[in-house]
């Protein structure tokens, strides 16, 4: 497994957000496989294989800890089950020069505004946007039907949009009751 | 051909992948749409800022450690952080059975972590309770210059929750702004008891993205 933890990593990192836990998904999933070396080298297209096994791991690890008493986690702007288009919470449809989006969009607004995806629309855009791998690719994958990804990426682009339009200072918070506890943010 | 349809296609136009001769229309509709050209710019800057992400490589010594980790069916141990370690990754341990009377004295010994200036980090608050607790009223005072990620310019964030029997953990994702850090304090209150425990938040600037990404 040694010749694919860099690539491993780096799909952890994009999942995650930190190093710390990048590093320990890709442990925790070492230490999964480990003992089932034998069945690793049968397996013909290992590294596609790898990342799959990872992102389940990833999905099932950021769902456990949703279900954590303390859980802390932001609404999901555009989340999936929402009945809104996301693209129409935009704050305008005005053509917007390109040195307006860069006073906004930022890499470090947009690494915040990562962390605030779901890890299943984080793992899409990651993907396909950042490493190159094209929807149909990401289909077997990530086992996911290609018609279910180009929702979460349409959801997920705007929902990053709909982010990075915002003031930095601007108090636009809602707060996710599905299942998680509430935030009562003290003025 | 209507917006709703160039909507689809955007991102198979900027992947290179939108073939003829529906590229040249999708094309021809966006030379005339105000609304569509503005979302293929947009599309086309959101794609570049994410291909110019930074990666946080690995801890030295990651390959070989997580390798022998591995063969011994070890998973990776979270560390009480000492000192000023780059991981911001931090084990509170809170025995609520100890919590103090009100007024209790605020706490000794401050641990430390470091986050790097601009990048969110996980900061995570172990709580360990030795029974049920219901409606247990947690608050964090922030830094100044640290916020939780989504909670912009809020430094006082405080949520009522229910602890179960043993341990209880918030990953916390935290950005820090310029500036120095400070004290990150975590109070829980249960009845008229309550805990009280601080985090000293150190900023290291030295590898801290742009604040603005060149387009």
């Amino acid at each position: 497994m040694y010749p694919h933890l860099d690539h491993l990593y780096r799909f952890a990192y994009r999942m995650t957000g930190t190093r710390e836990d990048a590093e320990d998904l890709v442990q925790d999933l070492l230490v999964k496989l480990y003992p089932r070396q034998r069945e690793l080298e049968a397996v013909e297209q290992l590294r596609p294989w790898l990342t799959r096994v990872l992102y389940r791991l990833g999905v099932d690890r950021a769902r456990s800890q949703s279900r954590n008493p303390l859980a802390l986690r932001q609404d999901a702007v555009g989340a999936e089950d929402s009945d809104v288009d996301p693209l129409e919470r935009l704050p305008s449809h005005e053509p917007e020069p390109s040195a307006a989006l860069e006073r906004h969009w930022t890499q470090a607004r947009l690494l915040e505004a990562m962390q605030q995806l779901s890890v299943e629309h984080r793992s899409v855009i990651a993907l396909h946007m950042v490493e190159g791998y094209a929807l149909n690719e990401l289909e077997d994958l990530l086992q996911t039907p290609v018609g279910t990804l180009k929702s979460r990426l349409h959801r997920a682009r705007a929902q990053l949009k709909a982010l990075l339009q915002r003031e930095p200072n601007q108090d636009h918070q809602r707060v996710n009751t599905r299942g998680q506890r509430k935030w009562n943010v003290v003025k | 051909m209507e917006c709703s349809q160039v909507n689809t296609h955007i991102d198979e136009l900027l992947a290179d992948a939108l073939g003829e001769p529906l590229r040249s229309a999708v094309l021809l509709h966006i030379e005339h749409c105000d609304h569509c050209a503005q979302t293929l710019r947009q599309d086309r800057t959101l794609r570049e800022l994410l291909q110019g992400l930074p990666l946080v490589p690995p801890s030295p010594g990651f390959h070989a450690r997580v390798l022998r980790q591995a063969s011994a069916g070890q998973r990776r141990s979270r560390p009480w952080l000492t000192g000023l370690a780059l991981a911001a990754t931090l084990v509170l341990g809170v025995v609520l059975g100890w919590m103090l009377a009100p007024g209790g004295k605020p706490p000794v010994s401050v641990q430390a972590v470091a986050l790097l200036a601009q990048q969110p980090g996980s900061v995570r608050l172990a709580f360990e309770s030795g029974h049920d607790l219901r409606d247990v009223k947690l608050t964090l005072h922030l830094p100044t210059s640290v916020e939780v990620v989504g909670y912009p310019g809020q430094h006082e964030l405080t949520w009522r929750t229910d602890l179960q029997r043993g341990r209880n953990e918030l990953s916390l994702p935290l950005v820090a702004r310029d500036g120095e850090g400070g004290l990150l304090v975590a109070q829980l209150e249960h009845g008229a008891q309550r805990k009280q425990f601080a985090v000293r938040i150190d900023v290291d600037q030295t590898g801290a993205l742009p604040s603005k990404n060149p387009i």
